[in-house]
């Protein structure tokens, strides 16, 4: 079983219990939520309860709740450009806040061209994301009053459940209306949510739906089975308002590398025999500043001897922003030291 | 599609690797997830009472005794429709649902819409009965009918009918030219220097590496990139070429047999879309389509797609990416049934063509392009030498 299996499944029950006691806490000061939670949610058709449908009279029940869901959600489901990239987003504050994945809205600060259902753009920025997770926001900075929807609980989401997913698989088309697919909760935990709706690039950001057409998840990625299609569940959104919302962009991993963490500026050949051997220097990088050059072996980083290529990036880690440190080199049949400070990481 | 790539391009290593992680889940995650999914078999069950009439008119295409694709019949004397472009160019069988065979001859083909007709000496067959695609709705189920009114997989209709517009599928029509596989590099004073070649290509098989120069493709010479594009242009996927290259010092000859060009060449869109599911090798170009996030095999098009009143909203065309399939829309077929019955798109009956017979057509055309190059040198010669004598008759005046 993979690495990331595991986090999907374990561990559940012990971070449910920490979450449950966070999401407590920051309630009061959640006003989107608290209307979330006043909302009072009509029952589904007994269809949507069942395990499985039986006949074409719970299909038929299943698909009027659908075609309801729609109507309410499209109306919300947008595209976005960021630069050059396209992918999708959801709007759930009637002030223009869109929710989206974190590798869809980058670093924050950045101009969004905000593409509506209808093909009217908008301006917006980007706001803050958790790496970590992939979770992040955007605003639209124009106008007022738009449609939008209210965020679920993904805590209280169960496998087997009925979704709908919307988003522009391969960016936005001119004449396309948004794009539907209708799956369910494959496997569910606090950091991510994986279902049948199928998922591709440009989705990413789009809206995961409850049956109500509340925002439970956001797309973010995909696996080799036509059935790894996973979401970033809409709680940790609630959880991260505040950062989200200020701009703040946080952790490393799915969403982008950690902006927090210090930056040498090499790239290795990644060859085991070779070391830590530069085949590469990012340009006004530290280590351009520095005189490093491709072909040039780190031995040594401070007082630590680096004998394969993934012994380097451990010893950045430890370090800050603006730490001066010492290198060991071997460029041809020399030994150099070099110091140099580290930097941040060009966006 | 390149700009949405850019964007999974981005991070996507990261992503990727996480996700290709979870790809390999273990078999009891799968199971457990089985049965739960949308198209597990008892969501499958809740169709069949609807797809009992629609499936007595879906039959299967054959060649070789090996199904190549579903077909649909549309009226009772034995014609059906199917996916053109599935059908080889070898003798073709039907059977239906009740155990029969017949061979099939195809009498008409949409190239545009890849909508192919086939008749069979059949009659008393049942004809589906084709609805309007609008009356079902966006997020509505549709089932994809295979053989016996079993449901080959179930989804929802993700767009309605649209026009797609012909700027969309303008690069994936002509792949038909043989393809080498490389990358040029930008720095070459003479030949074409190679900056790039594709892993599993026909340059990389001939042994071409990085940074050789191209002289010489059979007995053209090269004299930069450009030239290499153009020559190669004309030579089919599966001929042989010579080439003359530069390696350092040394001058080598090699010899490629040309492949085929990837269709929408191997960008990450392409990488993404391909994931988790086999497309349908013609999958663009359709002038108009119903797209549904039905997971169909390629060899199941030609099947009919039905609703949750049983009825025909249109015959599936494509498996054309990771979300999306597409079915040609119900009031579409029926507008192109009279003419691809007509006889008028019959296709030209070829007989079969010697390889030697396709190159020695080449060779005399290119003989022709080049008699057709030296004449109009000669008219331009001729003509420089009229005004000349021209002029010295006005001097002499």
């Amino acid at each position: 079983m993979s690495g990331a299996d595991r986090t999907l499944q374990r561990g559940n029950w012990k971070r449910l219990a920490g979450y449950l006691l966070l999401l407590g806490l920051l309630l009061p000061t959640m006003p989107l939520a608290r209307a979330a939670d006043k909302k009072d949610e009509t029952k589904l058709p007994p269809a949507l309860i069942k395990s499985a449908p039986e006949n074409v009279k719970d299909l038929q029940e299943i698909q009027q709740q659908v075609r309801k869901v729609l109507d309410k959600v499209i109306p919300c489901t947008v595209g976005v450009r960021v630069g050059g990239a396209s992918g999708s987003g959801v709007i759930i504050s009637k002030e223009g806040h869109i929710l989206t994945a974190g590798h869809v809205s980058g670093k924050a600060d950045q101009n969004v061209t905000v593409i509506l259902p209808n093909g009217k753009t908008v301006k917006g920025k980007t706001l803050g994301s958790n790496r970590t997770i992939d979770s992040g926001m955007i605003k639209i900075t124009e106008g007022g009053n738009y449609p939008h929807l209210e965020m679920g609980k993904s805590g209280e989401l169960k496998r087997g459940q009925w979704v709908i997913a919307t988003g522009h698989p391969g960016g936005f088309k001119p004449g396309r209306s948004p794009v539907v697919r209708v799956g369910r909760i494959l496997d569910v935990s606090d950091r991510a949510i994986r279902t049948d709706c199928t998922l591709v690039g440009g989705d990413s950001g789009g809206p995961l739906f409850d049956m109500h057409g509340n925002v439970i998840a956001i797309h973010s990625r995909i696996g080799g089975r036509i059935t790894d299609n996973v979401h970033v569940p809409v709680d940790t959104y609630r959880d991260t308002w505040d950062r989200l919302a200020k701009g703040e962009v946080w952790g490393g991993g799915i969403g982008g590398p950690d902006p927090n963490l210090p930056y040498l500026g090499v790239r290795l050949t990644g060859s085991d025999s070779e070391g830590c051997k530069i085949e590469e220097i990012t340009p006004n990088s530290p280590a351009a500043k520095a005189g490093l050059k491709p072909g040039d072996v780190i031995l040594k980083f401070d007082t630590t001897d680096l004998k394969h290529p993934d012994d380097l990036a451990p010893q950045i880690r430890k370090h800050k922003i603006g730490d001066s440190v010492v290198l060991e080199i071997k460029r041809g049949d020399e030994t150099l030291k070099m110091k140099l400070a580290l930097g941040k990481r060009p966006e | 599609m390149v700009r949405f790539s850019s964007l999974v391009a981005r991070r996507s290593p990261l992503a990727l690797a996480l996700v290709v992680a979870l790809g390999l889940a273990t078999p009891v995650l799968a199971q457990r997830g089985g049965e739960i999914q949308k198209s597990s078999p008892r969501v499958l069950a809740a169709f069949k009472e609807v797809l009992a009439a629609p499936g007595k008119s879906v039959v299967q295409v054959l060649a070789e005794g090996k199904q190549v694709a579903l077909g649909t019949i549309v009226s009772a004397d034995g014609w059906i429709v199917t996916k053109a472009s599935l059908l080889p160019e070898k003798p073709l069988s039907v059977k239906l649902l009740d155990g029969r065979s017949f061979s099939a001859r195809v009498t008409g083909v949409e190239e545009k819409f890849d909508l192919g007709m086939l008749k069979i000496a059949a009659s008393g067959l049942t004809p589906v009965t084709f609805a309007d695609s609008k009356g079902t709705p966006v997020g509505y189920w549709v089932a994809s009918v295979g053989m016996n009114g079993e449901p080959v997989a179930v989804g929802v209709v993700s767009v309605a009918a649209r026009d797609i517009p012909s700027r969309e599928y303008p690069r994936s029509i002509n792949t038909n030219s043989g393809y080498l596989g490389v990358g040029l590099a930008d720095d070459s004073e003479e030949g074409a220097k190679l900056g790039q070649i594709m892993p599993n290509s026909a340059a990389s098989k001939a042994g071409l590496k990085e940074n050789d120069v191209i002289l010489s493709v059979g007995a053209v010479k090269i004299k930069n990139g450009e030239a290499l594009i153009a020559t190669l242009s004309k030579f089919k996927p599966n001929d042989t070429v010579t080439l003359k290259i530069r390696r350092g010092e040394e001058e080598l000859e090699l010899k490629a047999i040309l492949g085929k060009r990837p269709q929408q060449g191997a960008d990450r869109s392409d990488f993404q879309n391909r994931m988790g599911s086999e497309l349908s090798e013609r999958r663009t170009g359709f002038p108009h389509i119903l797209q549904h996030d039905t997971v169909i095999s390629p060899r199941d098009c030609g099947c009919p797609l039905v609703n949750l009143e049983g009825k025909v909203i249109g015959i599936n065309i494509a498996r054309a990416g990771r979300t999306e399939s597409y079915a040609i829309p119900g009031e579409k077929v029926l507008a192109l049934l009279g003419e691809l019955k007509s006889g008028k798109l019959a296709p030209v009956v070829k007989a079969p063509v010697e390889p030697e017979a396709v190159t020695a057509a080449r060779v005399a055309l290119k003989k022709a392009e080049e008699d057709l190059a030296a004449a109009q040198k000669k008219v331009e010669a001729l003509k420089a030498a009229l005004k000349k004598v021209e002029e010295e008759a006005k001097k002499n005046k």
